[in-house]
């Protein structure tokens, strides 16, 4: 079934498809939760939250072409609340999130799955070095592949911004991910 | 012909530009001398005098004193270059200028890799229960009871993230050597054997070791001072009368261990008494706490 079909299912109160779209999605609204709040159990517990939100509103879900910047939308705002409530009470963390997270590695062997899950957590820690309209953006361009348009909308930020902003922050990515390689081979020297 | 003359038409030799009679001269010329020879190569760019290196080091000075370096237009380019957005011309002058620099071509090959990888991170999978959890909170759907050993795994990942866990831990490992190990701390009979053993050695002079010591231990810390001193003096006399030797101990020690000391036929006395036995006139009352 595609995406507009199960939509138009779970509009009319269809479990069957509910399922089918929680299940599809989860890992999405979860990894974008992750990427936002840095801690696996907060992901979790926010996941669950954005998709009782989108729940409550079943009868007004969007066309398919809108629905994954929707779900972005709804996950963002929802992920920032949470920080923000954060800040105040701000949370004890023993581990290092990066050391919990999995991130699915896909490799013909164990030894390329070591190997791309290794690159992979140098970019996600390289991610997290960003800050601001630049971590935003790659997250929401590079990572959920959402057009200019609908990120300035989501932002409220001019067009022309976010354009502007997007190389500069991939350059700024690129340029953390060599720093990190070095310090990663002056440690290992 | 002769050099000089050659080097003078150089220019139109190469653009072949010369009259045929004075071209075929220079034709003869360059048949029978390889310094013109060479000249000319140097002319049409088929020899280079110089190294890489020194072509490099060349390169940057006369950027350096000319454009300035390109390195910022061209990671002006670079994004779109990676995604294969910019037109030829452009890409091939980009193409150009990181072939001869290392740093914008590290850039580039993170930029490529991270094309790759970052939409691979769009989805981070969850535990597998947070479909069900999602289930049961929208549509009411019982969640299904997760196997035991995912249970376990979750409430190990719960325990290890509470903030006194590395202390906890300790703790547990602490009980866990002491119950094989067994106690590394000397038992409080052990302990009063050993510290008989250094007071016997600590006598004050004119006492003999080998008599009895009496075991003078206040209980009732109700007492004021000055009935606690009244009730020590009676001793001291008493214990001086039977001939029977008082030893000082520190006031620290807790009533268990003058009993185990009372238990082995041994006694011992409170600090303060010392003073009191050697009729010391300066010898003032113990504290509250003593």
């Amino acid at each position: 079934m595609n995406l507009e079909g199960l939509l138009e299912c779970c509009r009319r109160g269809d479990e069957l498809a509910w399922e089918s779209m929680v299940r599809q999605f989860q890992g999405r609204v979860y990894g974008l939760a992750y990427h936002y709040l840095g801690n696996s159990e907060d992901a979790r517990d926010l996941a669950q939250e954005v998709f009782v939100r989108i729940y409550q509103k079943i009868t007004q879900l969007p066309d398919a072409g809108g629905f994954l910047p929707w779900i972005v939308r709804i996950t963002r705002n929802a992920c920032i609340d949470q920080m923000r409530r954060k800040k105040v009470r701000p949370p004890v963390r023993d581990i290092e999130a990066e050391d919990m997270v999995d991130l699915p590695a896909v490799g013909k062997n164990p030894e390329e799955q070591y190997s791309e899950n290794s690159r992979r957590r140098l970019v996600y820690r390289a991610l997290r070095e960003l800050t601001g309209l630049n971590r935003e953006i790659i997250l929401l361009k590079e990572i959920q592949e959402l057009s200019f348009e609908e990120i300035a909308s989501m932002l409220k930020v001019p067009l022309g911004t976010v354009k502007s902003r997007s190389n500069r922050a991939r350059i700024e990515l690129a340029r953390k991910l060599t720093e990190l390689r070095t310090g990663l081979a002056n440690n290992s020297v | 012909m002769d050099c000089r003359t050659f080097e003078e038409i150089l220019a139109e030799y190469a653009g072949r530009s010369l009259r045929p009679a004075v071209q075929a001269q220079a034709d003869q010329h360059l048949m029978k001398c390889e310094p013109c020879r060479r000249l000319l190569e140097c002319a049409q760019g088929r020899q280079n005098l110089l190294s890489e290196r020194e072509q490099e080091e060349m390169a940057d000075t006369i950027l350096l004193r000319t454009s300035g370096s390109p390195c910022h237009r061209a990671q002006a380019l670079i994004c779109d270059f990676v995604d294969n957005a910019l037109d030829r011309d452009s890409a091939d002058l980009v193409s150009k200028h990181l072939d001869h620099c290392a740093p914008c071509r590290s850039l580039t090959s993170n930029l490529r890799e991270l094309r790759e990888i970052l939409p691979q991170l769009a989805e981070v999978r969850p535990d597998e229960r947070l479909a069900d959890t999602i289930l049961a909170a929208t549509i009411g759907r019982k969640p299904r009871k997760a196997p035991l050993t995912l249970r376990l795994r979750e409430l190990w990942a719960r325990l290890v993230r509470r903030p006194r866990f590395s202390f906890e831990a300790a703790y547990v490992g602490t009980l866990v050597v002491a119950l094989f190990v067994g106690n590394p701390f000397p038992t409080v009979r052990s302990l009063s054997v050993r510290t008989l053993d250094a007071i016997s050695q600590s006598l004050p002079r004119g006492l003999d070791k080998n008599s009895p010591v009496l075991l003078l231990h206040l209980k009732s810390f109700a007492l004021n001072l000055s009935s606690r001193e009244q009730i020590v003096r009676e001793w001291l006399n008493q214990a001086r009368e039977r001939g029977e030797t008082v030893i000082a101990a520190s006031v620290n020690y807790q009533y268990r261990w003058f009993k185990a000391l009372h238990q082995k036929g041994l006694h011992s006395v409170h600090g303060f008494l010392k003073r009191l036995w050697h009729g010391d006139p300066k010898s003032k009352p113990p504290t509250a706490g003593g």
